[in-house]
């Protein structure tokens, strides 16, 4: 394996299929729950401020 | 009897890694934000995973939590809605509460066990009360954790969750799109999840997988519905061979873009 050539930091994503009986996994990009919590902000009128600064924020 | 059909789950943080030692997420509050979701709604109860997410109060904000601001469990939309993954048995309908299986803090080995369950309903009057994207091939389910959604808990607020060994992932984990967007083929990610096989065990046992992002595919392709479950040769009121609705094979492979192949067995 070449390992180190990339530095992909953070959470990117969801497993949403996978398991021990296939070889391989679909990953959901992390940016649709984070529009999807966005969304429930906005529908139950929560206070917005809290979420720009957290937008896909760098660890 | 529990039937594991997703096993997986959660979530795929990424990588760079230059040794196994080198797992670059704090793998000690991840293992506490990863929970085991229960479907008891039939009588093949399914085990799926889940996990915690919290946005921390605005500083005005009035402080809804003992940590965050707000929480909200974390699951694929095919989990608690599995109508629309196009697979649901006939005669079944999508389930109206979960339970979520949380690790107790102060467990010792004698103990029992080392798991509280707790109660998520997913419905009130008949309303949804989790989320989805408003591109309905997404397969993502959001359930904000409120006094609606976790059953009522004697005469605490539904954030005495975290009064077991239980914590949330952070936004600010979240990659930025600058970064997602340098993931490509060959590019190092690490899943960590719940094995079902393990749901028996007497704690939640938070394991990772390492591998590659193997493709990215730009179009849909329809898979069968049996591909999402753990065990090939299982056979589910004879759909294996049923195939998933377009919508669905969207996600897994136009928006779920990146596959990434298993590189190592769970260990």
């Amino acid at each position: 394996m070449v390992l180190g050539q990339t530095e992909l930091r953070g959470l990117i994503g969801l497993v949403s299929l996978g398991s021990p009986g296939t070889d391989f996994s679909g990953i959901t990009p992390v940016s649709y729950i984070f529009e999807v919590i966005q969304q429930i902000f906005k529908e139950n009128k929560w206070p917005t401020d809290a979420l720009p600064s957290y937008q896909y924020a760098q660890r | 009897m529990f039937t594991p059909y997703k096993i997986s789950f959660l979530i795929v943080a990424l990588a760079a890694l230059l040794n196994a030692q080198s797992i670059p997420v704090e793998t000690e509050n991840l293992a506490r934000a990863v929970v085991f979701l229960y479907d008891r709604s039939t009588t093949d109860a399914k085990v799926a995973t889940g996990f915690l997410l919290g946005v921390p109060a605005a500083a005005n904000a009035p402080s809804q939590g003992a940590t965050f601001g707000w929480a909200f469990l974390v699951t694929a939309r095919h989990v608690v809605d599995p109508e629309w993954q196009g697979c649901l048995p006939e005669g079944q309908t999508n389930p109206t509460r979960i339970e979520m299986r949380l690790n107790t803090k102060n467990y010792k080995d004698a103990d029992p066990t080392g798991t509280e369950y707790v109660v998520v309903n997913l419905q009130q009057d008949g309303r949804p009360l989790w989320y989805h994207h408003d591109n309905d091939d997404i397969d993502v389910a959001v359930i904000p954790l409120t006094d609606y959604t976790i059953a009522p808990l004697a005469d605490k607020h539904w954030f005495r969750i975290f009064d077991d060994d239980a914590g949330a992932i952070s936004l600010s984990w979240f990659a930025t799109p600058k970064v997602f967007n340098t993931a490509s083929i060959g590019s190092s990610v690490v899943t960590a999840g719940l094995v079902p096989e393990l749901s028996r065990a007497k704690r939640n046992y938070l394991t990772y997988r390492f591998g590659r992002i193997s493709n990215i595919f730009p179009e849909s392709i329809d898979v069968p519905c049996s591909f999402r479950f753990i065990f090939p040769t299982r056979t589910v009121s004879g759909q294996s061979q049923q195939t998933m609705r377009r919508g669905i094979a969207a996600l897994l492979f136009s928006y779920f873009q990146l596959m990434s192949f298993k590189e190592m067995a769970w260990c």
